[in-house]
């Protein structure tokens, strides 16, 4: 067996030692891997720096056998080799891949699942075939409405139901990819190589690594992933509550993440830089703002133009500090109003938190 | 491929706590019966809790992260719930207890404790594959060594059962230094095995056919 996509591992190897950030360990079995937030001044995050979740793990694919199938309401059923998919055409776009669970530790009460910080999130390049040139193809019926992933890591048990997610037909056929390449490089073997889906604007658990194939159906799969997994309450709730009636997430809520000044901080008085990212799935953002007087003022900070639905824009905001214990806190709103709020929507899974962002620093005179 | 005797030992020791644990919860004796008011069950010990907990949990997650989740007694309950029906190894009525022993073992209030035994290169060194795989084995020889050792807890086609997670295209199966060592040594509740010239070629050669 060959194995192509390895590239990364050596370049992560090759990083022992020096002094740059490293990714921070969740969780080793299945493998969990966190991005320090300090990346977060890049427009792109490094593939040797870019956060990993696993279901199951890593499947050991024999890329040169590997075959990729198109099934159910289809025409036309395929099975195509990298070679063939690769003819079919190469786009590339610039889109934010966050967990689902980014921020889980951060909720009160506590909730079960990988205990990510912030850094469950990151931005490629991502290069590939558009998912809407493969339904096109394959020759999708009129009675289709959803697309399943098939993924290509097994569950760990026979009893332990397969990571099968969904997307409704006009998302795939909009923007989603299905990606050989990551900021230009070979798809890491961790990110999904040979073939993973790009879905953006949407949480990272549509992203779903590995291909095999996809099914095209009139209804999103009936498993417990689509069916009891990944599931908002419809609406908010008190923390540590149950939900009364769920619905399935979707597309990323507005948010901001701090990159500069880092989480402890101590720093000298005069001009400080305050730095970070902002997305959200509802379209471009319009406004990033900080404040460090706990929400009673806020100051605009400077924002990158938007490269896309999908894409995160930069921020860089200026602070006239003088000596003192502060919490900057900064807050995103999109194009629509939409803005974050000072308290996350606790919900039992854990999922989308998105609070004003916040690192506490001390600046000395 | 003998299993050792040391492991045996420590397996037969596990064997006997599941033994006392399940005597204790059997069908009460007739002076039982006659009470009006039934005990609730007596709380999982220390050491029986961490049998438990190696058995249960260790098969498909690292320790840390049942360890680092800090949940509430109602959260391991769901937990609980859940995992036993993907086949984690508890029983229904040591469940309750089981949520009871790891919200105090772990409790809410202290802070997840670092992992001073993971670094990130450690982890990213367990996902690398050995390019060049040693010499091909015996496939017959690897299905009868498995059937004999491994299927019980594996399952029969190594698509994993609630007592040790599927081995079907593993990476451990790229990594023969790796997969000799965890043969040997064993890992969380299996036992180490000893292994004759040619059984790690024969098993690998035999679980790669196993692939998709």
């Amino acid at each position: 067996m060959k194995f192509g996509v390895l590239s990364a591992l050596a370049s992560r190897a090759s990083l022992a030692g020096a002094a740059k950030p490293d990714l921070i360990v969740r969780n080793e079995r299945p493998l969990d891997l966190e991005t320090p937030v300090s990346v977060f001044t890049e427009e792109f995050t490094p593939n040797d720096l870019f956060f990993v979740r696993s279901h199951f793990g890593a499947p050991a694919i024999d890329a040169a056998n590997w075959t990729f199938r198109v099934e159910g309401l289809v025409e036309k059923p395929l099975e195509l080799s990298m070679a063939e998919l690769r003819k079919l055409g190469s786009s590339s776009a610039p889109a934010v891949l966050q967990c689902a669970g980014n921020g889980r530790s951060l909720f009160v009460p506590r909730v079960a699942g990988a205990q990510w910080a912030r850094g469950a999130v990151g931005q490629a390049q991502w290069g590939g075939v558009r998912l809407s040139d493969i339904l096109d193809r394959a020759g999708a019926k009129s009675a289709a409405r959803f697309v399943t992933f098939l993924p290509g890591d097994h569950p760990m048990g026979e009893k332990v139901p397969p990571f099968l997610r969904s997307i409704p037909i006009e998302k795939a056929r909009k923007d989603v990819l299905l990606a050989w390449e990551m900021n230009r490089s070979p798809l890491p073997f961790l990110h999904g190589a040979p073939l993973r889906a790009v879905v953006p604007g949407w949480a990272g658990d549509h992203w779903v690594k590995w291909l095999r194939g996809i099914r095209v159906e009139e209804k999103e799969d009936q498993g417990f992933y689509m069916q009891t997994g990944y599931k908002m309450p419809t609406e908010p709730i008190a923390p540590g509550g149950t939900p009364k009636a769920v619905q399935s997430l979707t597309a990323l809520p507005v948010k901001s993440i701090l990159a500069r000044p880092a989480e402890g901080a101590v720093l000298k008085a005069g001009r400080v830089e305050v730095r970070g990212i902002a997305f959200g799935g509802a379209g471009p953002i319009a406004k990033v703002e900080f404040s460090v007087d706990d929400g009673a003022t806020w100051t605009a900070a400077k924002l990158e133009k938007s490269r896309g639905d999908g894409a995160w824009q930069r921020f860089t905001g200026v602070w006239r500090a003088s000596a003192g214990s502060y919490a900057i806190l900064s807050r995103a709103t999109d194009s629509s109003g939409a803005a974050q709020a000072r308290e996350p929507q606790w919900n039992p899974g854990g999922y989308l938190y998105n609070a004003w962002d916040a690192v506490r620093c001390e600046v000395r005179s | 491929m003998i299993r050792r005797a040391p492991v045996l030992a420590l397996l037969l020791a596990c064997t006997s706590g599941n033994a006392e644990r399940s005597g204790a919860n059997a069908p009460p004796a007739a002076p039982a019966v006659a009470e009006q008011t039934p005990q609730p069950p007596a709380p999982l010990g220390d050491e029986e809790g961490a049998i438990l907990f190696a058995t249960a949990c260790t098969s498909c997650h690292t320790g840390g992260f049942v360890q680092g989740s800090r949940i509430s007694e109602k959260g391991w309950g769901n937990e609980i719930t859940k995992m036993r029906k993907w086949g984690a190894l508890v029983d229904e009525d040591q469940a309750a207890r089981f949520a009871t022993w790891l919200s105090k073992k772990y409790p809410v209030a202290e802070a997840p404790p670092p992992d001073p035994g993971i670094s990130p290169a450690g982890a990213l060194a367990t996902a690398a594959l050995d390019a060049a795989p040693g010499a091909q084995g015996d496939a017959q020889h690897g299905k009868e060594l498995f059937t004999q050792a491994c299927a019980a807890c594996h399952g029969a086609t190594a698509l994993g059962t609630g007592g040790g997670p599927a081995l079907v295209e593993h990476p451990v199966l790229q990594q023969r230094d790796r997969f000799t060592l965890l043969v040997q040594k064993g890992k969380g509740r299996m036992p180490g095995y000893d292994l004759k010239p040619g059984d790690v070629e024969s098993l690998v050669t035999f679980l790669r056919g196993l692939g998709r």
